[in-house]
């Protein structure tokens, strides 16, 4: 009897455990994730709208982590993820620790976006104007409140409010850090000087969050705070206005498909690895902000898995560009597209 | 509960017992030796198996951060933290604005948790009647069984804008949305203030009554009393219970990497000291959490499991401390079955106030101002409890409000989709948290088990005393730094070219387990009265008969429960599954894939812009706490107190 006891209760742990384990025995049929995906967040809200419609077309699934561009291109070299996705180029140092790991690295372009100065101040109803010094001072914290008298100059009747400006920025490594400072970097010479551009850096004023969503949550849940935001990330989250910014030529601009897809027709020079930057355009109409998410991979892939990596990316480049206008990203213009292309033949075993 | 266990009965019901021990004997001699010999050295494999996973996790993080100790060496000593290699700006790994953060944070908690809780208990202890104190005890152990990732979503939500206006007008910038170092420390301390106070009352309840007595007999207020003679006799146990309490502020990783602001800086001077606590700042264990991901170069990771070997050193060495201070008041160490079973005899139920001004009228009247002070510092000391178990409150009532509300049948069956889809669900994350948890506690119940009979059955060996004093560290290891070891060991390696996120996540849960159950356990089978092993021992059972057939038997109610406190233990982790699992949208397939987590769901939308994830977050914040506290205290209704007691690791 006593050791009825003692099996049943030990039953009862494995019960627990086996409760769990049944868990996984729902799952939809077919196998595991076939590839391995992650990194910019970005390009999430546009990544789930493909791997749908690719699972669905193809019957390939792909598990897909938005945890940021650093964590794209760290997995990536890690070999943990296929294929890496990261808004900012991968520096010296990132090529030298992959080649070591496994090669030669491909930069292929997916896609392009916006980054919006995106703020929370529900009594100003129209859009405020800023300009790349005005962003710059501000993350330098050198301006700090709403009514400062450069925004006010640049907003001429706008009613600002006398309120603390609450920056917020990126706390992980992010390809949207890499734009912004980017940016920041060509318009204001003391950025460069004290900052720099890179996928994280020494920040002067704020608090960081991770990823798009979290800059994007701590705007609309904080009065008067400013991030740098994706466009769509802007778009779809309550209590978030995005401002416009003056481009090189002086015209203020706002963000829109067609104002990010005009800062890619400028672009002049496409260097060979296809590592081209899209900020502070010359385009008359072109918005000033605006990024390009690659897919980073190694050249030679595993046996086996060259058809699965270059077959969905194929896909994404040419099928998928057509879901990009309804979620507010821009196509890649078709000479990228074909430069694109050639990138994927590179591809072997 | 153990002792009204009937004794043992030996395998015959007919012959006299004697007889059945006589028979046995000869033959079976060799045999039973055999068993023992077999069954001791299963139990000892296990003590072993737990000081070479400790010995592994040292090995582990020196091997790792060996890179970084020998090309930066003490260079990291500084204050900036750059590792993005902007353009002109080479990477600089300087941990100290880290330390500063830990150290700032795990400062400003013990600074308000150490007089709200020692004060608290000083209440619960001398003053309070015992319904009182038994409602405030309950209300205490909730508090420590909220999970820290609940803690800090509700900081983030609650707290934080709460703070906002208060910072500013501290003068602190207003720009950050209420993170800071000081919502940080606030939130820590809500955390470990049910430590201090569990610990502190009961060493003060183990104050012989003597001394009370004679206090009060020389006409001191009750007050007086406290101060003069309880507080200092308890001191050394209410210190170490402090030190325990602060390896765990050191070690936090979810709550205050969620309210901190995650912007490392430095007070360049001690008057910069109180603007750098009223701005945002970070600590190594939020660092780490958010870094660890996403380190590219293996010198910046190798950084990191610096900071995380940092980490272990420092809370083990306070970790150590506070065990030596406890354990050399002797009786007082936390969890022991003397101290536990005190409180009930060791005082009259009798309410004691009512005894107060009876005594003062026979020995004359106490000056006016030890009166007044003494009415004063009651109402202080019972302000401290209310204080202490006020955020209970607050937390639950708020949860409740958010959470029930964003709960609906979607939530248990549906995958959470794409972000701000409609009728979202986290089925996958309820999946993948019940199969780690689970598998977790089927490989951390057998090894914690069969080391805490070794521990129990044989209390007084070298082995049994290091085990057990190693097991007190590694239950005080902070959680990030074991999913870093979990990582090292489990993933990293790719063996056979496989990635086990989901086995990592449950290693790191296993080992996390080990210690609690060990702990919960040995208590529970030192409570099995020795005339039982006695009565069995003299019906010819050999050693190993005795413990399974008599001890585990008679201490099963008590074990299970502690496996279970265990469970609700470790089913809130998250710091750990961020840095093995992954994120997955997808039901758990395998575990050698992301796998989903409920802990780290409630991280990951906390912070969503889409208003429908964040309801997830709610949903699932409130799920988690539900499951912790049913796990918690329908066992308790179910087992009884006592055995709660006993398997209540701190």
């Amino acid at each position: 009897m006593r050791r009825k006891i003692l099996l049943s209760s030990f039953g009862l742990t494995a019960l627990a455990a086996a409760l769990g384990a049944a868990g996984c025995s729902h799952g939809t049929s077919g196998n595991t994730a076939a590839l391995r995906a992650g990194g910019s967040s970005f390009i999430d809200p546009l990544m789930q709208q493909w791997i749908t419609t690719y699972g669905k077309e193809k019957g390939v699934r792909i598990n897909y982590q938005p945890q940021g561009s650093g964590f794209g291109v760290s997995k990536m070299t890690s070999r943990d993820l296929d294929i890496g996705f990261s808004d900012a180029p991968m520096n010296a140092e990132q090529r030298a620790k992959a080649k070591q790991e496994g090669g030669e690295v491909l930069h292929v372009p997916v896609v392009m976006g916006g980054v919006v100065p995106a703020y929370n101040l529900p009594d100003v109803k129209k859009p405020i104007v800023f300009s790349g010094p005005v962003l710059a001072d501000i993350y330098l914290g050198k301006i700090t409140k709403w009514n400062d008298k450069a925004l006010k100059d640049l907003n001429g009747d706008l009613d600002l409010p006398d309120l603390a400006i609450q920056v917020a920025h990126r706390s992980d490594k992010s390809g949207t850090t890499f734009v912004w400072t980017d940016y920041l970097s060509k318009v204001s010479p003391e950025w460069a000087k004290e900052v720099g551009s890179a996928t994280t850096v020494k920040w002067k004023v704020g608090v960081g969050q991770e990823q798009n969503p979290g800059v994007a949550g701590y705007v609309s849940n904080t009065k008067g705070a400013i991030g740098y935001l994706e466009l769509i990330y802007a778009l779809s989250s309550p209590n978030i206005q995005f401002g416009d910014v003056k481009n090189k030529s002086g015209k203020v601009i706002r963000a829109s498909l067609e104002s990010v897809t005009a800062a890619a027709a400028w672009l002049k020079d496409v260097p060979e690895d296809l590592c081209y930057s899209l900020t502070d355009s010359e385009g008359p109409e072109a918005y000033p902000v605006v990024g390009t998410t690659w897919a980073v991979l190694f050249e030679k892939q595993p046996a086996g898995k060259k058809q699965a990596v270059v077959g969905f990316l194929r896909w994404a480049i040419h099928q998928g560009q057509d879901t990009c206008a309804e979620l507010k990203y821009a196509r890649l213009p078709e000479r990228i597209m074909k430069l694109a292309d050639q990138q994927l033949d590179k591809v072997h075993d | 509960m153990a002792a009204r266990r009937e004794p043992p009965e030996p395998a015959s019901r007919n012959a006299p017992p004697f007889l059945v021990a006589e028979r046995n004997r000869p033959p079976g001699r060799s045999r039973v030796h055999l068993g023992d010999f077999l069954f001791w050295g299963v139990c000892r494999l296990a003590t072993l198996c737990i000081i070479g996973l400790f010995a592994l996790l040292v090995v582990v993080l020196v091997h790792q951060s060996w890179l970084a100790l020998r090309s930066l060496g003490i260079s990291v000593l500084q204050p900036d933290w750059d590792p993005g290699a902007a353009p002109g700006h080479p990477p600089v790994y300087g941990m100290l604005a880290f330390i500063w953060g830990t150290l700032a944070t795990s400062a400003l908690a013990m600074l308000l948790a150490v007089p709200l809780g020692v004060g608290a208990a000083a209440f619960l202890a001398e003053i309070a009647a015992a319904p009182v104190r038994k409602v405030a005890s309950f209300l205490i152990e909730m508090l420590a069984a909220i999970p820290s990732v609940v803690y800090g979503f509700w900081g983030l939500f609650f707290l934080a804008p709460t703070l906002r206006p208060l910072i500013g007008w501290l003068g602190g910038p207003t720009g950050n949305g209420g993170l800071s170092v000081l919502t940080a420390g606030l939130i820590l301390s809500i955390m470990i203030v049910p430590y201090v106070t569990a610990i502190s009352y009961d060493v003060c309840r183990a104050v012989p009554r003597s001394q009370r007595e004679g206090a009060l007999a020389l006409g001191a207020t009750r007050w007086q009393t406290i101060w003069r003679v309880v507080l200092p006799y308890a001191r050394p146990g209410i210190v170490g219970g402090c030190f325990l309490a602060l390896g765990r502020a050191l070690g936090e990783t979810m709550a205050v990497t969620m309210l901190i602001g995650k912007d490392p800086r430095v007070p360049w001077s001690v008057l910069d000291v109180p603007a750098s606590i009223l701005s945002t700042g970070d600590s190594i264990a939020s660092a780490i959490a958010n870094n660890f991901p996403n380190a590219e170069l293996d010198i910046e990771r190798s950084v990191l499991v610096e900071m995380g070997l940092l980490l272990l050193l420092v809370t083990v060495a306070v970790n150590g401390l506070a065990r030596w201070l406890i354990w050399r008041v002797g009786r007082v160490r936390p969890g022991s079955a003397g101290l536990r079973q005190r409180p009930s005899a060791g005082r009259p139920g009798k309410p004691g106030p009512a005894e107060t001004p009876s005594t003062r009228e026979r020995l004359g009247p106490a000056s006016r101002t030890a009166q007044w002070v003494n009415h004063l510092m009651t109402g202080v000391l019972g302000l401290a409890l209310v204080l202490t178990v006020g955020p209970l409150f607050l937390i639950l009532g708020y949860l409740v409000y958010r959470g029930a509300g964003s709960l609906s049948w979607d939530f248990f069956y549906q995958l959470p989709g794409a972000p701000g889809a409609r009728g979202a669900g986290l089925a996958n994350a309820l999946a993948g948290s019940g199969e780690i948890v689970g598998l977790a506690t089927l490989f951390a119940t057998p090894l914690g088990l069969l080391a805490a009979i070794y521990l129990a059955e044989r209390r007084r060996g070298r082995l049994s005393g290091t085990v057990r004093f190693i097991g007190e560290l590694l239950a005080g290891v902070p959680s990030i730094v074991i999913g870093i070891f979990a990582y090292a060991v489990v993933i990293q390696p790719k063996y056979f070219g496989l990635d086990l996120y989901g086995w990592g996540g449950v290693f790191a849960l296993t080992v996390m387990m080990i210690p609690i159950v060990m702990r919960a356990s040995e208590e529970s089978l030192k409570l099995v009265p020795q005339t039982l092993r006695s009565a069995s021992f003299a019906l010819g059972a050999s050693q190993w008969q005795t413990v399974v057939q008599v001890c585990i038997p008679a201490a099963l109610p008590a074990i299970i429960t502690g496996v279970f406190l265990a469970i609700a233990r470790i089913a809130g982790e998250t710091a750990p599954l961020l840095l093995t699992t992954g994120f997955n949208r997808y039901w758990p397939q395998s575990l050698n894939d992301n796998t989903p987590a409920l802990p780290e769901y409630i991280w990951k939308y906390s912070i969503s812009p889409y208003e429908s994830e964040r309801q997830l977050a709610w949903g699932a914040a409130f799920v988690l706490l539900v499951l912790v506290m049913v796990l918690n205290f329908g066992i308790r209704v179910l087992t009884g107190k006592r055995v709660v007691l006993a398997s209540r690791a701190d």
